[in-house]
Protein backbone atom coordinates (compact mmCIF):
# COMPACT_ATOMS: atom_id res chain seq x y z
CA UNK A 1 0.00 0.00 0.00
CA UNK A 2 1.29 3.41 -0.93
CA UNK A 3 0.19 6.19 1.39
CA UNK A 4 2.31 8.92 -0.18
CA UNK A 5 0.62 11.96 -1.68
CA UNK A 6 1.88 14.95 -3.64
CA UNK A 7 0.85 18.46 -2.76
CA UNK A 8 2.44 20.57 -5.47
CA UNK A 9 6.14 19.72 -5.43
CA UNK A 10 5.86 18.53 -1.87
CA UNK A 11 5.89 14.77 -1.39
CA UNK A 12 4.27 13.63 1.84
CA UNK A 13 4.81 10.14 3.23
CA UNK A 14 1.14 10.06 4.20
CA UNK A 15 -1.90 12.35 3.84
CA UNK A 16 -2.19 13.41 7.51
CA UNK A 17 -1.35 17.06 8.12
CA UNK A 18 -1.42 18.84 11.49
CA UNK A 19 -3.12 22.19 10.98
CA UNK A 20 -1.66 25.58 11.76
CA UNK A 21 -2.07 26.83 15.31
CA UNK A 22 -2.69 23.41 16.82
CA UNK A 23 0.82 21.99 16.82
CA UNK A 24 3.12 24.94 17.57
CA UNK A 25 6.14 24.58 15.31
CA UNK A 26 6.19 20.82 15.93
CA UNK A 27 9.37 20.70 17.96
CA UNK A 28 7.57 21.53 21.22
CA UNK A 29 5.77 18.20 21.11
CA UNK A 30 8.67 15.93 20.18
CA UNK A 31 8.73 14.09 23.52
CA UNK A 32 5.07 13.20 23.33
CA UNK A 33 4.38 12.68 19.64
CA UNK A 34 5.35 10.05 17.09
CA UNK A 35 6.13 12.13 14.00
CA UNK A 36 6.45 9.09 11.76
CA UNK A 37 2.63 9.11 11.46
CA UNK A 38 2.48 12.76 10.44
CA UNK A 39 2.80 13.68 6.76
CA UNK A 40 3.42 17.35 7.52
CA UNK A 41 3.09 19.91 10.29
CA UNK A 42 1.83 23.35 9.37
CA UNK A 43 3.49 25.83 11.71
CA UNK A 44 1.76 28.42 13.81
CA UNK A 45 1.26 31.41 11.50
CA UNK A 46 4.37 33.58 11.27
CA UNK A 47 4.04 37.33 10.79
CA UNK A 48 6.64 39.94 9.81
CA UNK A 49 6.69 41.40 13.34
CA UNK A 50 6.29 39.57 16.67
CA UNK A 51 2.69 39.49 17.94
CA UNK A 52 1.52 39.19 21.53
CA UNK A 53 -1.91 37.98 20.46
CA UNK A 54 -5.41 38.91 21.60
CA UNK A 55 -6.78 39.83 25.02
CA UNK A 56 -7.66 36.71 27.08
CA UNK A 57 -9.82 34.73 27.58
CA UNK A 58 -8.91 33.29 24.18
CA UNK A 59 -10.76 30.01 24.19
CA UNK A 60 -14.29 28.82 24.87
CA UNK A 61 -15.70 25.31 24.62
CA UNK A 62 -19.23 24.47 23.47
CA UNK A 63 -20.95 21.07 23.59
CA UNK A 64 -19.47 20.15 20.24
CA UNK A 65 -16.73 22.60 19.32
CA UNK A 66 -14.21 25.20 20.38
CA UNK A 67 -14.17 28.94 19.77
CA UNK A 68 -10.71 30.48 19.77
CA UNK A 69 -9.35 33.95 19.41
CA UNK A 70 -5.58 33.64 19.74
CA UNK A 71 -4.80 36.48 17.36
CA UNK A 72 -1.69 35.01 15.67
CA UNK A 73 0.55 35.22 18.74
CA UNK A 74 4.02 34.40 17.36
CA UNK A 75 7.65 35.47 17.73
CA UNK A 76 7.88 37.11 14.29
CA UNK A 77 9.80 35.88 11.25
CA UNK A 78 13.33 36.89 12.30
CA UNK A 79 13.13 35.24 15.67
CA UNK A 80 11.44 32.21 14.05
CA UNK A 81 14.38 31.78 11.65
CA UNK A 82 16.94 32.18 14.41
CA UNK A 83 15.35 30.29 17.26
CA UNK A 84 12.75 27.83 15.96
CA UNK A 85 13.78 26.81 12.47
CA UNK A 86 17.09 25.09 13.36
CA UNK A 87 15.28 22.47 15.48
CA UNK A 88 12.71 21.58 12.82
CA UNK A 89 14.93 19.58 10.49
CA UNK A 90 15.38 16.93 13.15
CA UNK A 91 11.76 15.83 13.11
CA UNK A 92 10.77 13.07 10.72
CA UNK A 93 8.06 15.04 8.98
CA UNK A 94 7.62 17.86 6.47
CA UNK A 95 7.32 21.45 7.58
CA UNK A 96 4.82 23.75 5.95
CA UNK A 97 5.25 27.29 7.21
CA UNK A 98 2.07 29.31 7.61
CA UNK A 99 2.41 32.98 6.71
CA UNK A 100 0.19 35.85 7.81
CA UNK A 101 0.50 39.44 6.63
CA UNK A 102 -1.32 42.72 6.97
CA UNK A 103 -0.31 43.92 3.50
CA UNK A 104 1.05 42.49 0.27
CA UNK A 105 4.41 43.95 1.22
CA UNK A 106 4.50 41.94 4.43
CA UNK A 107 3.65 38.69 2.67
CA UNK A 108 6.43 39.39 0.17
CA UNK A 109 8.93 40.06 2.96
CA UNK A 110 7.99 36.77 4.61
CA UNK A 111 8.36 34.74 1.43
CA UNK A 112 11.68 36.40 0.56
CA UNK A 113 13.12 35.72 4.01
CA UNK A 114 11.96 32.11 4.19
CA UNK A 115 12.41 31.02 0.57
CA UNK A 116 16.14 30.43 1.00
CA UNK A 117 15.65 28.28 4.11
CA UNK A 118 15.84 24.61 3.11
CA UNK A 119 14.04 23.45 6.25
CA UNK A 120 10.96 25.18 4.89
CA UNK A 121 9.30 22.55 2.69
CA UNK A 122 6.30 24.62 1.61
CA UNK A 123 4.28 27.74 2.40
CA UNK A 124 0.70 27.96 3.50
CA UNK A 125 -0.70 31.44 3.00
CA UNK A 126 -3.12 32.16 5.81
CA UNK A 127 -5.62 34.43 4.07
CA UNK A 128 -8.36 33.51 6.48
CA UNK A 129 -7.59 34.22 10.15
CA UNK A 130 -10.91 35.46 11.65
CA UNK A 131 -9.32 37.01 14.73
CA UNK A 132 -7.57 40.12 13.50
CA UNK A 133 -10.43 42.57 13.85
CA UNK A 134 -10.43 43.26 10.13
CA UNK A 135 -13.59 44.14 8.22
CA UNK A 136 -12.85 41.65 5.51
CA UNK A 137 -10.55 38.65 5.21
CA UNK A 138 -8.28 38.51 2.15
CA UNK A 139 -9.83 35.20 1.10
CA UNK A 140 -13.27 36.80 1.12
CA UNK A 141 -12.18 38.78 -1.92
CA UNK A 142 -11.48 37.03 -5.20
CA UNK A 143 -9.40 39.95 -6.43
CA UNK A 144 -7.28 40.44 -3.28
CA UNK A 145 -6.55 36.70 -3.04
CA UNK A 146 -5.74 36.37 -6.69
CA UNK A 147 -3.46 39.45 -6.83
CA UNK A 148 -1.61 38.38 -3.71
CA UNK A 149 -1.00 34.82 -4.94
CA UNK A 150 0.15 36.11 -8.35
CA UNK A 151 2.66 38.41 -6.67
CA UNK A 152 4.03 35.75 -4.35
CA UNK A 153 4.18 33.08 -7.05
CA UNK A 154 6.93 35.09 -8.76
CA UNK A 155 9.05 35.03 -5.57
CA UNK A 156 9.23 31.34 -4.83
CA UNK A 157 9.41 27.93 -6.45
CA UNK A 158 8.41 26.24 -3.23
CA UNK A 159 4.94 24.79 -2.97
CA UNK A 160 2.33 27.46 -2.28
CA UNK A 161 -0.78 26.32 -0.44
CA UNK A 162 -3.55 28.85 0.12
CA UNK A 163 -5.77 28.54 3.18
CA UNK A 164 -9.31 29.77 2.63
CA UNK A 165 -12.12 30.89 4.87
CA UNK A 166 -15.43 29.03 4.54
CA UNK A 167 -17.22 32.34 5.18
CA UNK A 168 -18.01 33.30 1.57
CA UNK A 169 -21.01 33.03 -0.75
CA UNK A 170 -19.17 30.98 -3.36
CA UNK A 171 -15.98 29.31 -2.22
CA UNK A 172 -15.49 27.54 -5.57
CA UNK A 173 -15.16 30.91 -7.28
CA UNK A 174 -12.47 32.06 -4.83
CA UNK A 175 -10.64 28.72 -5.05
CA UNK A 176 -10.63 28.81 -8.86
CA UNK A 177 -9.24 32.35 -8.84
CA UNK A 178 -6.46 31.26 -6.50
CA UNK A 179 -5.71 28.26 -8.73
CA UNK A 180 -5.49 30.50 -11.82
CA UNK A 181 -3.17 32.85 -9.89
CA UNK A 182 -0.63 30.03 -9.54
CA UNK A 183 -1.33 28.32 -6.21
CA UNK A 184 -0.19 24.69 -5.96
CA UNK A 185 -2.92 23.65 -3.56
CA UNK A 186 -5.87 24.84 -1.51
CA UNK A 187 -6.15 24.25 2.23
CA UNK A 188 -9.60 24.47 3.70
CA UNK A 189 -11.33 25.30 5.90
CA UNK A 190 -10.21 27.88 8.39
CA UNK A 191 -12.59 28.50 11.32
CA UNK A 192 -16.09 30.01 11.15
CA UNK A 193 -16.92 33.38 12.72
CA UNK A 194 -18.60 32.87 16.07
CA UNK A 195 -19.68 34.39 19.37
CA UNK A 196 -20.50 33.16 22.87
CA UNK A 197 -22.11 35.27 25.61
CA UNK A 198 -22.07 34.75 29.37
CA UNK A 199 -25.69 35.37 30.38
CA UNK A 200 -24.71 36.08 34.00
CA UNK A 201 -22.31 38.92 33.23
CA UNK A 202 -24.01 39.76 29.91
CA UNK A 203 -20.55 39.98 28.36
CA UNK A 204 -18.90 37.96 25.59
CA UNK A 205 -16.84 35.06 26.91
CA UNK A 206 -13.84 35.93 24.77
CA UNK A 207 -11.66 38.96 25.42
CA UNK A 208 -11.70 39.78 21.74
CA UNK A 209 -15.52 39.37 21.64
CA UNK A 210 -15.65 37.09 18.58
CA UNK A 211 -13.65 34.02 17.64
CA UNK A 212 -13.24 31.24 15.12
CA UNK A 213 -15.28 28.04 15.55
CA UNK A 214 -13.71 24.63 15.07
CA UNK A 215 -14.14 21.04 16.22
CA UNK A 216 -16.70 18.30 15.47
CA UNK A 217 -19.54 20.84 15.05
CA UNK A 218 -18.11 22.23 11.80
CA UNK A 219 -17.40 18.91 10.09
CA UNK A 220 -20.47 18.54 7.84
CA UNK A 221 -20.23 22.15 6.66
CA UNK A 222 -16.52 21.82 6.01
CA UNK A 223 -16.92 18.50 4.23
CA UNK A 224 -19.53 20.04 1.92
CA UNK A 225 -17.18 22.86 0.94
CA UNK A 226 -14.20 20.55 0.45
CA UNK A 227 -16.29 18.28 -1.76
CA UNK A 228 -17.46 21.25 -3.86
CA UNK A 229 -13.97 22.68 -4.33
CA UNK A 230 -12.11 19.40 -4.81
CA UNK A 231 -14.44 18.50 -7.65
CA UNK A 232 -14.07 21.83 -9.42
CA UNK A 233 -10.28 22.26 -9.36
CA UNK A 234 -7.24 20.57 -10.86
CA UNK A 235 -4.90 21.37 -7.96
CA UNK A 236 -5.08 19.26 -4.79
CA UNK A 237 -7.16 20.23 -1.79
CA UNK A 238 -5.99 19.71 1.79
CA UNK A 239 -9.34 19.17 3.46
CA UNK A 240 -10.38 19.38 7.06
CA UNK A 241 -12.54 21.04 9.65
CA UNK A 242 -13.67 19.05 12.66
CA UNK A 243 -11.88 15.77 11.95
CA UNK A 244 -11.85 13.74 15.15
CA UNK A 245 -11.23 10.16 14.08
CA UNK A 246 -10.28 8.03 11.07
CA UNK A 247 -13.87 7.88 9.86
CA UNK A 248 -14.00 11.66 9.57
CA UNK A 249 -10.67 11.61 7.71
CA UNK A 250 -12.02 8.99 5.31
CA UNK A 251 -15.08 11.13 4.56
CA UNK A 252 -12.83 13.99 3.46
CA UNK A 253 -10.65 11.66 1.36
CA UNK A 254 -13.72 10.11 -0.27
CA UNK A 255 -15.10 13.58 -0.97
CA UNK A 256 -11.97 14.37 -2.97
CA UNK A 257 -9.37 15.79 -0.59
CA UNK A 258 -5.80 14.83 -1.51
CA UNK A 259 -4.77 15.06 2.14
CA UNK A 260 -6.51 15.85 5.42
CA UNK A 261 -5.72 18.35 8.12
CA UNK A 262 -6.26 17.75 11.82
CA UNK A 263 -6.90 20.79 13.97
CA UNK A 264 -8.80 20.91 17.26
CA UNK A 265 -8.33 17.17 17.88
CA UNK A 266 -4.58 17.79 18.23
CA UNK A 267 -5.25 19.90 21.33
CA UNK A 268 -6.98 16.98 23.01
CA UNK A 269 -4.90 14.22 21.55
CA UNK A 270 -1.45 15.16 20.31
CA UNK A 271 -1.07 11.64 18.90
CA UNK A 272 -4.39 11.71 17.00
CA UNK A 273 -2.53 11.47 13.66
CA UNK A 274 -1.24 8.03 14.58
CA UNK A 275 -4.68 6.57 15.33
CA UNK A 276 -6.22 8.23 12.30
CA UNK A 277 -3.52 6.97 9.95
CA UNK A 278 -3.82 3.41 11.19
CA UNK A 279 -7.61 3.58 10.81
CA UNK A 280 -7.27 4.83 7.23
CA UNK A 281 -4.77 2.07 6.47
CA UNK A 282 -7.03 -0.64 7.87
CA UNK A 283 -9.97 0.67 5.82
CA UNK A 284 -7.92 0.74 2.62
CA UNK A 285 -6.70 -2.74 3.31
CA UNK A 286 -10.23 -4.03 3.80
CA UNK A 287 -11.38 -2.30 0.61
CA UNK A 288 -8.36 -3.52 -1.34
CA UNK A 289 -7.15 0.00 -2.11
CA UNK A 290 -3.52 0.54 -3.08
CA UNK A 291 -3.15 4.30 -2.94
CA UNK A 292 -4.82 7.30 -1.33
CA UNK A 293 -6.41 8.48 -4.57
CA UNK A 294 -8.30 5.17 -4.78
CA UNK A 295 -10.48 6.53 -2.00
CA UNK A 296 -11.55 9.49 -4.07
CA UNK A 297 -12.21 7.30 -7.08
CA UNK A 298 -14.40 4.96 -5.07
CA UNK A 299 -16.83 7.66 -3.95
CA UNK A 300 -20.36 7.05 -5.27
CA UNK A 301 -21.52 10.64 -4.97
CA UNK B 1 8.00 20.84 27.17
CA UNK B 2 9.75 19.21 30.06
CA UNK B 3 11.33 15.80 29.60
CA UNK B 4 9.22 14.32 32.37
CA UNK B 5 5.89 14.71 30.53
CA UNK B 6 4.20 11.50 29.40
CA UNK B 7 0.83 10.30 28.22
CA UNK B 8 -0.72 7.58 30.39
CA UNK B 9 -3.80 5.47 30.46
CA UNK B 10 -4.43 4.85 34.14
CA UNK B 11 -6.98 2.77 36.03
CA UNK B 12 -8.80 4.68 38.76
CA UNK B 13 -8.33 3.21 42.17
CA UNK B 14 -11.01 5.26 43.82
CA UNK B 15 -13.41 8.15 43.20
CA UNK B 16 -15.07 9.33 46.39
CA UNK B 17 -17.21 12.16 47.57
CA UNK B 18 -15.39 14.13 50.24
CA UNK B 19 -18.13 16.62 51.00
CA UNK B 20 -21.12 17.92 49.08
CA UNK B 21 -19.76 18.66 45.59
CA UNK B 22 -16.08 18.01 46.36
CA UNK B 23 -14.55 14.74 45.15
CA UNK B 24 -11.24 12.92 45.50
CA UNK B 25 -9.89 10.48 42.94
CA UNK B 26 -6.73 8.44 42.94
CA UNK B 27 -4.69 6.20 40.68
CA UNK B 28 -1.27 4.64 40.70
CA UNK B 29 1.70 6.07 38.82
CA UNK B 30 5.27 5.61 39.93
CA UNK B 31 6.47 7.95 37.16
CA UNK B 32 4.32 10.86 38.30
CA UNK B 33 5.15 10.12 41.94
CA UNK B 34 8.86 10.28 41.08
CA UNK B 35 8.96 13.44 38.98
CA UNK B 36 6.00 15.63 39.97
CA UNK B 37 6.53 18.93 41.74
CA UNK B 38 3.88 20.70 43.81
CA UNK B 39 1.83 22.98 41.59
CA UNK B 40 2.14 20.67 38.58
CA UNK B 41 -1.10 19.67 36.90
CA UNK B 42 -2.39 16.71 34.94
CA UNK B 43 -4.39 17.10 31.76
CA UNK B 44 -7.32 14.69 31.82
CA UNK B 45 -9.25 13.50 28.80
CA UNK B 46 -12.97 13.14 29.35
CA UNK B 47 -15.27 11.52 26.81
CA UNK B 48 -17.95 14.17 27.22
CA UNK B 49 -15.88 17.29 26.59
CA UNK B 50 -13.99 18.41 23.50
CA UNK B 51 -10.90 19.62 25.35
CA UNK B 52 -8.99 18.07 28.21
CA UNK B 53 -9.31 19.46 31.73
CA UNK B 54 -6.29 20.55 33.76
CA UNK B 55 -6.35 19.50 37.42
CA UNK B 56 -3.59 19.95 39.94
CA UNK B 57 -1.99 17.14 41.89
CA UNK B 58 -3.51 17.15 45.38
CA UNK B 59 -1.17 14.76 47.13
CA UNK B 60 1.09 11.79 46.49
CA UNK B 61 1.37 8.83 48.84
CA UNK B 62 3.11 5.52 48.06
CA UNK B 63 2.91 6.01 44.27
CA UNK B 64 -0.76 6.91 44.53
CA UNK B 65 -1.66 10.18 42.86
CA UNK B 66 -4.64 12.08 44.25
CA UNK B 67 -6.76 14.75 42.56
CA UNK B 68 -9.19 16.83 44.63
CA UNK B 69 -11.84 18.70 42.69
CA UNK B 70 -15.13 20.52 43.01
CA UNK B 71 -17.94 19.96 40.50
CA UNK B 72 -18.29 23.22 38.64
CA UNK B 73 -18.92 22.54 34.93
CA UNK B 74 -19.24 19.82 32.31
CA UNK B 75 -15.73 18.48 32.83
CA UNK B 76 -15.72 18.14 36.60
CA UNK B 77 -19.25 16.72 36.49
CA UNK B 78 -18.09 13.98 34.11
CA UNK B 79 -15.07 13.33 36.29
CA UNK B 80 -17.24 12.94 39.39
CA UNK B 81 -19.23 10.26 37.56
CA UNK B 82 -16.14 8.13 37.01
CA UNK B 83 -15.99 4.93 39.03
CA UNK B 84 -13.33 2.68 40.44
CA UNK B 85 -11.51 0.74 37.68
CA UNK B 86 -12.57 3.21 34.95
CA UNK B 87 -9.70 4.19 32.66
CA UNK B 88 -8.48 7.75 32.33
CA UNK B 89 -6.18 9.19 29.67
CA UNK B 90 -3.74 11.58 31.30
CA UNK B 91 -0.93 13.83 30.07
CA UNK B 92 1.48 15.10 32.69
CA UNK B 93 2.92 16.22 34.94
CA UNK B 94 2.72 19.66 33.34
CA UNK B 95 3.54 23.24 34.17
CA UNK B 96 5.88 25.18 36.37
CA UNK B 97 5.12 24.39 39.99
CA UNK B 98 5.86 26.05 43.32
CA UNK B 99 9.50 26.73 44.10
CA UNK B 100 10.17 25.63 47.64
CA UNK B 101 11.94 28.22 49.77
CA UNK B 102 13.94 26.55 52.49
CA UNK B 103 14.62 28.19 55.82
CA UNK B 104 11.56 30.40 55.80
CA UNK B 105 8.19 30.43 57.48
CA UNK B 106 5.58 29.15 55.08
CA UNK B 107 2.12 30.59 54.91
CA UNK B 108 -0.16 28.68 52.58
CA UNK B 109 -3.34 30.44 51.49
CA UNK B 110 -6.14 28.38 49.94
CA UNK B 111 -9.30 29.97 48.61
CA UNK B 112 -12.10 27.44 48.17
CA UNK B 113 -11.04 24.43 46.09
CA UNK B 114 -7.74 26.30 45.58
CA UNK B 115 -6.59 24.28 48.57
CA UNK B 116 -6.13 21.29 46.22
CA UNK B 117 -2.46 21.74 45.18
CA UNK B 118 -1.45 23.10 48.58
CA UNK B 119 -1.53 19.72 50.30
CA UNK B 120 1.08 18.33 47.90
CA UNK B 121 3.09 21.51 48.53
CA UNK B 122 2.74 20.97 52.28
CA UNK B 123 4.03 17.40 51.89
CA UNK B 124 7.11 18.67 50.05
CA UNK B 125 7.70 21.52 52.51
CA UNK B 126 7.71 19.06 55.39
CA UNK B 127 10.02 16.71 53.47
CA UNK B 128 12.47 19.54 52.84
CA UNK B 129 12.39 20.98 56.34
CA UNK B 130 13.34 17.60 57.77
CA UNK B 131 16.84 18.35 56.52
CA UNK B 132 16.77 21.93 57.65
CA UNK B 133 18.75 22.83 60.78
CA UNK B 134 16.60 25.85 61.48
CA UNK B 135 13.40 23.88 61.60
CA UNK B 136 12.74 24.46 65.27
CA UNK B 137 12.30 28.18 64.74
CA UNK B 138 10.22 27.90 61.60
CA UNK B 139 6.52 27.67 61.24
CA UNK B 140 4.15 26.18 58.66
CA UNK B 141 0.66 27.64 58.51
CA UNK B 142 -2.30 27.01 56.23
CA UNK B 143 -5.03 29.62 55.95
CA UNK B 144 -8.22 28.15 54.54
CA UNK B 145 -10.91 30.36 53.09
CA UNK B 146 -14.34 29.24 51.96
CA UNK B 147 -17.86 30.43 51.31
CA UNK B 148 -19.22 28.23 54.09
CA UNK B 149 -18.25 25.26 56.27
CA UNK B 150 -19.17 22.78 53.53
CA UNK B 151 -16.31 24.05 51.43
CA UNK B 152 -13.67 23.66 54.14
CA UNK B 153 -11.66 20.50 53.45
CA UNK B 154 -8.32 18.86 54.27
CA UNK B 155 -7.92 20.21 57.83
CA UNK B 156 -6.96 16.80 59.15
CA UNK B 157 -4.36 16.23 56.44
CA UNK B 158 -2.61 19.54 57.10
CA UNK B 159 -2.76 18.91 60.84
CA UNK B 160 -1.08 15.54 60.35
CA UNK B 161 1.75 17.31 58.56
CA UNK B 162 2.23 19.60 61.55
CA UNK B 163 0.63 22.69 60.03
CA UNK B 164 -1.17 25.29 62.08
CA UNK B 165 -4.62 25.80 60.57
CA UNK B 166 -6.79 28.89 60.50
CA UNK B 167 -10.15 29.05 58.81
CA UNK B 168 -12.29 31.90 57.54
CA UNK B 169 -15.75 31.50 56.01
CA UNK B 170 -17.75 34.18 54.31
CA UNK B 171 -20.92 33.27 56.21
CA UNK B 172 -19.13 32.64 59.51
CA UNK B 173 -20.30 29.00 59.68
CA UNK B 174 -16.76 27.95 60.53
CA UNK B 175 -13.71 29.78 61.88
CA UNK B 176 -13.54 33.51 61.56
CA UNK B 177 -16.28 35.28 59.61
CA UNK B 178 -14.77 37.01 56.62
CA UNK B 179 -12.12 36.37 54.00
CA UNK B 180 -8.96 34.29 54.08
CA UNK B 181 -7.04 37.45 53.20
CA UNK B 182 -8.11 38.92 56.59
CA UNK B 183 -6.32 35.97 58.19
CA UNK B 184 -3.23 36.62 56.09
CA UNK B 185 -3.14 40.28 57.09
CA UNK B 186 -3.32 39.35 60.78
CA UNK B 187 -0.73 36.60 60.45
CA UNK B 188 1.81 38.85 58.76
CA UNK B 189 1.32 41.54 61.40
CA UNK B 190 1.96 38.98 64.12
CA UNK B 191 5.34 38.06 62.67
CA UNK B 192 8.62 39.66 63.56
CA UNK B 193 9.64 41.16 60.23
CA UNK B 194 13.23 39.98 60.72
CA UNK B 195 11.99 36.48 60.21
CA UNK B 196 11.84 35.43 56.55
CA UNK B 197 8.41 34.39 55.41
CA UNK B 198 7.11 32.99 52.15
CA UNK B 199 3.50 32.98 50.98
CA UNK B 200 2.10 30.31 48.63
CA UNK B 201 -1.44 30.78 47.41
CA UNK B 202 -4.05 29.21 45.18
CA UNK B 203 -7.58 30.45 44.72
CA UNK B 204 -9.71 32.89 42.76
CA UNK B 205 -8.21 35.95 41.07
CA UNK B 206 -10.06 38.32 43.45
CA UNK B 207 -8.17 36.70 46.33
CA UNK B 208 -4.85 37.18 44.54
CA UNK B 209 -5.60 40.86 44.07
CA UNK B 210 -6.33 41.26 47.80
CA UNK B 211 -3.11 39.39 48.64
CA UNK B 212 -1.15 41.70 46.35
CA UNK B 213 -2.45 44.71 48.29
CA UNK B 214 -1.57 43.15 51.65
CA UNK B 215 1.97 42.01 50.80
CA UNK B 216 2.95 45.31 49.18
CA UNK B 217 4.05 46.75 52.50
CA UNK B 218 6.47 43.85 53.19
CA UNK B 219 9.18 44.31 50.64
CA UNK B 220 11.17 41.20 51.57
CA UNK B 221 8.14 38.97 51.40
CA UNK B 222 7.96 36.67 48.41
CA UNK B 223 4.66 35.30 47.24
CA UNK B 224 3.87 32.60 44.70
CA UNK B 225 0.42 32.31 43.17
CA UNK B 226 -1.03 29.34 41.29
CA UNK B 227 -3.41 30.56 38.57
CA UNK B 228 -6.30 28.87 36.89
CA UNK B 229 -7.25 29.58 33.28
CA UNK B 230 -9.33 27.65 30.79
CA UNK B 231 -6.85 25.74 28.61
CA UNK B 232 -6.58 24.39 25.10
CA UNK B 233 -3.69 22.00 24.65
CA UNK B 234 -2.01 22.38 28.05
CA UNK B 235 1.32 21.80 26.30
CA UNK B 236 2.28 25.33 25.36
CA UNK B 237 1.44 25.15 21.66
CA UNK B 238 -2.00 26.75 21.24
CA UNK B 239 -1.38 29.96 23.25
CA UNK B 240 -4.98 30.00 24.53
CA UNK B 241 -4.48 30.10 28.31
CA UNK B 242 -2.42 33.26 28.61
CA UNK B 243 -2.65 35.80 31.41
CA UNK B 244 -1.27 39.31 31.40
CA UNK B 245 1.99 39.74 33.30
CA UNK B 246 4.29 42.75 33.58
CA UNK B 247 6.38 41.15 30.82
CA UNK B 248 3.40 40.64 28.50
CA UNK B 249 1.19 37.61 28.02
CA UNK B 250 2.42 34.35 29.54
CA UNK B 251 1.03 30.84 29.16
CA UNK B 252 -0.53 29.50 32.34
CA UNK B 253 0.08 25.91 31.15
CA UNK B 254 3.78 26.30 30.52
CA UNK B 255 5.15 29.48 32.15
CA UNK B 256 2.76 28.86 35.07
CA UNK B 257 0.43 27.87 36.58
CA UNK B 258 2.59 29.19 39.43
CA UNK B 259 3.86 32.74 39.01
CA UNK B 260 5.66 35.04 41.41
CA UNK B 261 3.23 37.73 42.59
CA UNK B 262 5.73 40.35 41.49
CA UNK B 263 5.46 39.15 37.89
CA UNK B 264 1.74 39.91 37.84
CA UNK B 265 0.87 42.76 40.25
Amino acid sequence: MNLAVNIGKLKLKNPIICASGTFGFGDELKRLVDFSSIGAVVSKTITAEPREGNIPPRIYETDCGVINSIGLANPGVDSFIKEKLPALGRLKTNHIISLGGFSEKEYKQLVEKLDKQDKVDAFELNLSCPNLGKEKLISQSQKLSSDLVKGLRKLTKKTLIVKLTPEVTDIVKIAKAVERAGADAISMVNTYFSLAIDIETKKPYLGNVTGGYSGPAIKPMSLYRVWKVANSLRIPVVGGGGITDYKDALEFLLAGAAAVSLGTINLTDPNAAKDILSGVKAYMDKNKMKKISDLRRSFNG
Amino acid sequence: MQAKVKQFNVKLREVKKVKDDIFLLSFQSSHIARVAQPGNFLHLKLQSTILRRPLSIHKIENNLIYILFKVRGRGTKALAQKRKNDRLDIIGPLGNGFKIKKGENSILVGGGIGVAPLLFLAQKLVECSTFNVQRSTLENIILLGAKDRKEVVCEKEFKNLGFRIKVATEDGSKGQKGFVTDLLKKQLMAYDLELRTHVYACGPKGMFYQISKIVKQYKDLDTQLSFEQFMGCGLGVCCACVILTKAGYKKVCQDGPVFSLKEIY
